[in-house]
């Protein structure tokens, strides 16, 4: 193999192009053997733990990365087709973490694919309307590619953005929802949940309700973190309902992360689709697997235990495949379920945690 | 234990203040020193029924371990000897007799008196916390109602119960109660009807304590600590070094009194990074001798953060070294240069920063002015003054040999405020 890279990213292709019946396993040993010997801050990382492709005999052994390890080195088994910049969070000042991918049309064909399967499982074009920043006011923002890749590829040519670098055009959107409930032409929102929230809190002041037509949907992500009020799922869902005529089983929540080139989306749509009625939980494409591990020992737990997530996603193929979060969750059927990040400890005793200190600040 | 209902607590307050009148107002304080005395060798006994019960259930209620147990309860209980009781009243108040009868003052005569009704918050499960206000209380006259945390109310109730055995009557005035916080009704009652409140917890749960109280308040927040070598301490660093890991140890690091943060001196005859490996022997060895108890999920998470951040930084070239315990996070030692006061996961996780000069501490210390507890310094006896002069003028109320930080004396005055001396209103008689 004189081009080992581009060989190993043909495979990745091949295998999420027709997933069926292909070895996750072998190919994901296959993929680490190549970051290994391309990544090297990962390799000593691997190093330190005694990991190498003669060791590592299964997926589950392969090192997994902390997400914190992308704020400080550049993994990347390549020089960089696009950078990824991870959101600061409300602490500011905060380092930024960075996913560095050599090879976009991986991503590419990843975050479609699923896309595709979990939000428009019929395959039919839908007009989307994005409550997603759009790329000028987030250019390095996964989510806003990934919107953008929907919009131009499996969205109606007047598919559009309402979030820019002047925030939330609420007028347009609402001018948006009653084209769309005129028309009887279904739309698909994308939305990050906070915006979203807005939106509801803006027709409840305003006594506005809409009925978008059946079939439209949206897909929602990033929770509510931080920003405006706090909002159950279910409060979520039932607003979604209420001000927008969709039902829950339209509504698919994405979890993400810029770390990685898949993502996981609520099965509901998808099930509808194949006439399942299995519980709301989350899925990830063939090419991933999840494992829940205990935050202390970082032992694999039984299902349904609760732990922290680790992914392995072959779609990550040109920087680091195995990613430890600090997400907590079960797994459940073929998929798992997120309850949230690890909060902060309270205190137990008379000591300052931090949470104190910074909310003090 | 349930929570009382509002007629209960109520009945309750009105007993204590009855019995307070009936048997404590008449009784000579060192009646009382020598009752609690009493108690408190049984405390101290290994074989007492007090201890084997603390022992057994303790370590569910605190969190922490068996051992770790059955090496602080000695500790906590030493301190309330009569002799040291007696000794903080002469410091605080100029003789104990003050509390019973008029003595002779500079313009006349004086006396000092305890209020009728003190009730005691006891929010964390850091066991004898808070115990010495109550046995303060007592001393000064004053009836007692102790609201323990919902999660530790074992050890305040025990201790009751040894008094109540020894002297029924003494006994009779104080009284342990506990229910989740944010019950209004029983809170009205608790702190509204109370003459001094004394609190412990975060600065959220004090204001809301603070704002139902009608008589005076005396609050102690969450605080930060940490340790400081300097050049002269790190003589026999390793000594020094066991020593601060011993100060992590204790209490699994939840003590307001509990060092976050090392900061070792540069120039010493080894140097800072070296210290922190020999940290890290001796949070292996007290891993053997007072392992550390179970830890939340949540709180194993923030110490991987920690390690993963290090590990990170480390392979990115930065000057920083990781000690970790082979086995889960049961202890976490990181060397980093950035010399900024960073607060631990706690659980015996700690950070040792090197120092080029101690007087760097005054604008390293800044932000942290109104948390800042205590110091345990290894340093010749030459710059002590000097380092305690700095400490001292950078809010800090105790500096303390490194080894001792969790070992506070009686007549440390917590929070930098006399303890005795303010629960106590004195009457004066001139001419």
């Amino acid at each position: 193999m004189n081009n080992p890279g581009n060989s190993i990213d043909a495979r990745v292709q091949d295998f999420i192009a027709a997933p069926e019946g292909k070895d996750f396993g072998a190919l994901a040993l296959a993929v680490f053997t190549y970051q290994f010997e391309h990544n090297l801050p990962y390799q000593r990382f691997c190093l330190a733990r005694d990991k190498t492709p003669e060791t590592v005999r299964t997926w589950k052994a392969i090192p997994a990365v902390p997400t914190v390890a992308f704020k400080e080195l550049n993994l990347s088994c390549g020089p960089p087709e696009k950078i990824f910049l991870t959101s600061g969070t409300t602490r500011g000042q905060e380092k930024r973490g960075r996913h560095l991918v050599p090879d976009l049309q991986l991503y590419h064909a990843s975050a479609l694919a699923h896309f595709s399967q979990c939000v428009l499982p019929e395959k039919r074009p839908l007009r989307v309307l994005s409550l997603i920043p759009d790329p000028e006011t987030q250019p390095h923002s996964s989510l806003t590619q990934m919107a953008e890749w929907v919009m131009r590829d499996l969205g109606t040519p007047d598919s559009r953005y309402f979030v820019d670098a002047d925030g939330i055009h609420l007028d347009a959107f609402v001018t948006a929802l009653i084209h769309a409930q005129e028309t009887s032409e279904p739309v698909c929102v994308l939305a990050i949940t906070s915006a979203l929230v807005a939106f509801f809190d803006w027709c409840a002041a305003n006594q506005k309700t809409f009925a978008l037509p059946s079939s439209s949907r949206i897909m929602d992500t990033g929770g509510n973190k931080g920003k405006g009020r706090p909002l159950s799922r279910k409060g979520y869902l039932q607003s979604c309902w209420k001000y927008l005529k969709v039902a829950g089983y339209y509504c698919v929540n994405e979890y993400g992360m810029t770390e990685m080139a898949s993502q996981f989306y609520d099965h509901v749509l998808y099930n509808r689709f194949r006439k399942s009625n299995e519980p709301r939980y989350k899925i990830g494409p063939a090419w991933t697997r999840t494992l829940v591990v205990h935050p202390e020992t970082l032992e694999e737990v039984p299902p349904g235990e609760h732990g922290i997530l680790r992914h392995f996603d072959l779609a990550n193929c040109g920087s680091v495949m195995a990613i430890q979060t600090d997400d907590v969750g079960y797994l459940t059927g073929e998929g798992f379920e997120i309850i949230g990040r690890t909060p902060g400890s309270e205190a137990r005793g008379c000591a300052l945690v931090l949470d104190e200190f910074l909310s003090a600040q | 234990m349930p929570s009382p209902s509002p007629t209960d607590l109520s009945a309750r307050l009105d007993a204590l203040l009855a019995n307070r009148i009936q048997y404590l107002a008449s009784r000579t304080a060192r009646d009382i020193l020598d009752c609690v005395d009493q108690a408190v060798q049984r405390w101290l006994d290994p074989d007492s029924q007090e201890r084997q019960e603390a022992e057994a259930h303790l370590p569910e209620t605190t969190g922490l371990s068996a051992a770790m147990i059955r090496h602080v309860l000695p500790l906590i209980f030493q301190e309330y000897r009569a002799d040291k009781l007696e000794a903080l009243c002469v410091d605080e108040l100029g003789c104990l007799e003050v509390l019973d009868r008029f003595v002779p003052s500079v313009s006349g005569q004086k006396r000092a008196c305890g209020p009728p009704l003190i009730t005691h918050v006891f929010a964390g499960n850091v066991p004898g916390a808070g115990l010495d206000s109550v046995i303060f209380s007592l001393l000064v006259k004053s009836a007692s109602l102790v609201k323990t945390s919902s999660a530790e109310p074992l050890l305040s109730i025990l201790f009751a119960r040894s008094i109540q055995d020894i002297d029924p009557n003494l006994g009779a005035c104080l009284s342990v109660v506990s229910w989740p916080g944010g019950n209004v009704e029983l809170e009205d009652l608790a702190y509204g009807r109370a003459d001094i409140v004394v609190a412990s917890g975060s600065d959220a749960s004090l204001t809301a304590i603070r704002k139902r109280t009608r008589g005076q308040f005396i609050g102690y927040g969450h605080k930060v600590s940490f340790s400081l070598v300097t050049k002269e301490g790190l003589a026999d660093a390793e000594e020094t070094a066991h020593k601060t890991a011993y100060d992590v140890a204790l209490y699994d690091q939840q003590g307001c009194l509990s060092p976050q943060l090392v900061y070792v001196e540069e120039g010493g005859a080894v140097t800072p990074k070296g210290f922190a490996a020999f940290l890290a022997t001796g949070l292996a060895h007290w891993q053997i001798e007072l392992p550390r108890g179970p830890v939340p999920p949540e709180v194993s998470t923030a110490i991987r953060r920690v390690r993963d951040e290090a590990e990170w930084q480390a392979l990115a070239g930065k000057d920083i070294a990781l000690h970790a315990s082979p086995n889960g996070t049961d202890w976490t030692v990181v060397y980093d240069v950035d010399p900024t006061f960073i607060q631990s996961p706690l659980y015996r996780t700690i950070r040792v920063k090197p120092l080029r000069n101690i007087t760097q501490l005054g604008g390293i210390l800044d932000a942290w002015r109104p948390y800042l507890e205590a110091v345990g310094v290894a340093a010749g006896p030459e710059r002590m003054a000097t380092i305690a002069d700095t400490l001292g003028a950078s809010g800090i109320s105790r500096v303390c040999p490194i080894g001792t930080m969790q070992l506070p004396p009686l007549s440390w005055r917590h929070g930098g405020r006399p303890r005795i001396g303010d629960l106590v209103r004195w009457v004066g008689v001139e001419g």
